[in-house]
């Protein structure tokens, strides 16, 4: 309860930041704070997809369940960020460029990590057996890491409209690191709320098998 | 300013739905708990043997996760 309560402060001190202590950029106006909060969920949505890339593999390696539910818990969490960046980035080319969406290298790259992310999903939702969906789960989950330096690297390898590392005020660094740092906490606290309910789940899972088991022994 | 304000509003909904959709899950995993705990107490059918090792695998799954029979120690809408 009390690192909830730390992370909420942290979040509505990113957020009364954002609107009251960031400049207002010359160009783009107020909107140019969509920016900090598209950062930072991007970011989140890498590093969701890191993480179940590396507890996919760990769980490989070890083969124990506990793997299998961070790698879990990372994706939703990843899938989360990525969808806000596409919402939220969607919302600033609309201003920007004057289209919701244009296929754009790192527009289409973070699109085929939302894609991505929903196929494991749907592969994971279609298999009963918790260490196959898992083993399953995992190779997909490193495979999925492979578009990590197609994100980032898509506006230095291939010439599109995304903005590069543009230059910024010192006051606007600062509120994009403390959003960055409030919005990590944020979601890596999510990942672990869910990581411990996955992990309820199955242990109950493990007693209704025993149970049903000890009952028709029984009978 | 439409634009922004919009974008935040949307990333809030996003993240409340994930939330709620996790209080959802609690709900489910405590239903599930209670009625392991009803058929194994009221069933009528002593599993001896398993019965000790069941019991404190539910004590230990409540302790982990819950603080009442169908309270979880989990996020909901309200604590963010």
């Amino acid at each position: 309860m009390a690192m909830a309560m730390v992370i909420l402060c942290l979040l509505m001190a990113a957020i009364l930041l954002i609107f009251f202590y960031a400049p207002t950029e010359a160009t783009m106006g107020d909107v140019q704070r969509i920016l900090y909060v598209h950062v930072s969920v991007a970011w989140c949505g890498l590093a969701g997809c890191l993480g179940m890339g590396t507890c996919g593999a760990i769980y490989l390696l070890r083969r124990r369940l506990e793997w299998d539910h961070w790698s879990q818990a990372a994706a939703e969490a990843g899938w989360l960020g990525a969808t806000l960046t596409l919402v939220t980035g969607s919302l600033w080319a609309h201003e920007a460029w004057g289209v919701w969406w244009t296929w754009e290298p790192r527009l289409t790259a973070v699109l085929v990590l939302w894609l991505i992310f929903a196929g494991i999903f749907l592969v994971r939702a279609g298999i009963e057996d918790p260490h196959r969906r898992a083993r399953i789960g995992a190779v997909l989950a490193m495979l999925a890491v492979a578009d990590i330096p197609l994100v980032v690297m898509a506006t230095r390898w291939f010439r599109g409209m995304h903005p590069v590392a543009p230059e910024m005020d010192q006051r606007m660094r600062l509120v994009l690191l403390v959003a960055v740092v409030s919005f990590t906490g944020f979601f890596a606290f999510l990942v672990r709320q869910r990581r411990c309910q996955l992990e309820l789940f199955e242990r109950t899972a493990t007693l209704e098998v025993q149970r049903s088991w000890a009952v028709n022994r029984e009978l | 300013m439409g634009t922004l304000i919009t974008a935040y509003l949307l990333a809030w909904a996003a993240v409340t739905a994930y939330v709620a959709w996790l209080a959802i899950q609690n709900h489910r995993l405590a239903h599930r708990l209670d009625e392991l705990q009803t058929s194994g107490s009221t069933g009528g059918r002593s599993i001896q043997g398993d019965k000790g090792v069941e019991e404190g695998s539910l004590r230990a799954i409540r302790s982990a996760g819950f603080v009442h029979k169908s309270e979880v120690k989990m996020p909901t809408t309200s604590d963010f």
